[in-house]
């Protein structure tokens, strides 16, 4: 994972997620296991009756995938789903409260509900926490194509899916339309998919089975994937550029940054490195000229059509050239 | 049995932080009497979690500090 999606190369040169909080909003997490030691700096429980430790296994499993791959995020743990998984609303939006509270940069929600939430509590707090500049990345589901989980059906929202090796889908991956017909998932990673699973840390502590790793697979596990990109970007964007990117940079560096449309018309699978390079490269605040580039993208398929359509357009022919190279191009051209 | 009481946990959103604070403030002094229990209060979200029958939702919108009361539906993990 390092080498295939370009974190190795963000590692060899400080870029670590150093000093950016990630709150993973999970069933808790073992912090005293060893891929973990340290890097959890912060634990609550909102389960009634439950520890801030993690008595499933799941909530570990995500960290540690961002504990490898941001090495020196600042964890901060949010148990809002119980021994067995399960949570309910109530507790669940006790993470963007949290998240707020903290001021935290990410969070990281690789849970979900088939239910239609498009005008509810969690859509309000999703947008909350947004306007405090928390960036929240939800896994996508695992409901296979047409169906998509709540909250990362929520407009603008980043949501995660899973792919397989070849960078197809994977046949569980949730896609669809999102609330307002926006593709979702936004991007994949390599989470785990038809033919292969990752291997994470798991809790010694779990009901379900004692263990202290896991192979395992699942929306759930590639999501904490492009949380650790999100968080590498914000420590990138910080340190060397003097600015924080918000949720709509976010999504929009990640059409981008890989110029692939894929089923659904999401991003594709987004490598590490090339987000960065594309963060830093296009800067903040093109989300309105992404969406307006997406969506001439969609009405223009013929080249020559759009050939004419730019040689009668009076602007300059610098302009006209970005213009081409991002509708043709399907990105910003960086590698 | 002559009849079965539900309570069901809501989560109620209010329009901003003053009708917040007067809703806590209700529930605090007169939850009891008027049969709603305060489980939990997110003040970033001005939101709070309670405990009620679902025929006091509409006593709820009636103090006009509520601008959405909805179930608190379950939520799963999202690993096969």
């Amino acid at each position: 994972m390092l080498d295939k999606l370009g974190f190795r190369k963000l590692h060899e040169v400080g870029i670590t997620g150093k000093g950016v909080k990630v709150v993973v909003a999970d069933t808790g997490v073992y912090s005293s296991h060893p891929m973990l030691y340290g890097k959890v700096k912060g634990e609550v429980s909102f389960v009634p009756d439950e520890p801030v430790t993690d008595l499933c296994g799941h909530g570990t499993s995500v960290a540690s995938i961002i504990a490898c791959l941001a090495p020196d995020a600042d964890i901060y743990s949010v148990k809002v789903l119980d021994k067995d998984g399960h949570g309910y609303l109530g507790w669940i939006l006790h993470a963007y409260d949290y998240s707020i509270s903290i001021g935290a940069d990410v969070m990281n929600m690789s849970l979900g509900s088939p239910i239609n939430c498009c005008v509810s509590s969690i859509a309000m707090a999703h947008y909350r926490a947004v306007s405090y500049g928390v960036i929240p990345v939800y896994a996508v589901g695992n409901y296979g194509a047409g169906r998509v989980s709540c909250p990362a059906m929520v407009w603008g929202s980043v949501s995660v899916g899973s792919s397989n090796l070849d960078g197809d889908p994977a046949s569980f991956s949730s896609c669809g339309a999102g609330c307002l017909g926006d593709p979702k998932p936004l991007c994949m990673e390599y989470g785990g998919g038809d033919d292969y699973c990752i291997l994470t840390a798991w809790s010694p502590e779990s009901v379900l089975f004692r263990s202290e790793t896991v192979c395992i697979r699942g929306t759930s596990q590639a999501t904490p994937i492009f949380s650790s990109i999100v968080a590498l970007t914000v420590q990138m964007m910080r340190d060397k550029e003097g600015v924080k990117p918000n949720n709509n940079d976010i999504v929009s560096w990640a059409y981008q940054s890989t110029g692939t449309r894929v089923r659904c018309g999401g991003a594709g699978v987004v490598d590490a490195y090339r987000y960065v390079i594309t963060a830093k490269s296009v800067g903040v605040g093109t989300w309105f000229l992404a969406r307006f580039l997406e969506g001439l993208r969609s009405l223009i398929t013929n080249k020559d059509v759009l050939k004419s359509i730019l040689m009668f357009t009076p602007a300059p022919w610098y302009i006209k050239a970005i213009i081409y190279s991002h509708i043709v191009g399907g990105g910003g051209g960086h590698s | 049995m002559d009849y079965l009481v539900v309570v069901v946990r809501f989560i109620v959103h209010c329009w901003n932080k003053d009708s917040y604070n007067k809703l806590v403030e209700l529930l605090q002094t007169k939850g009891a009497s008027l049969g709603i229990r305060l489980l939990s209060k997110l003040p970033q979200l001005n939101t709070v979690v309670v405990e009620m029958d679902p025929d006091k939702v509409g006593k709820l919108y009636s103090t006009g500090l509520v601008r959405l009361i909805e179930a608190s539906y379950p939520f799963g993990l999202e690993s096969v």
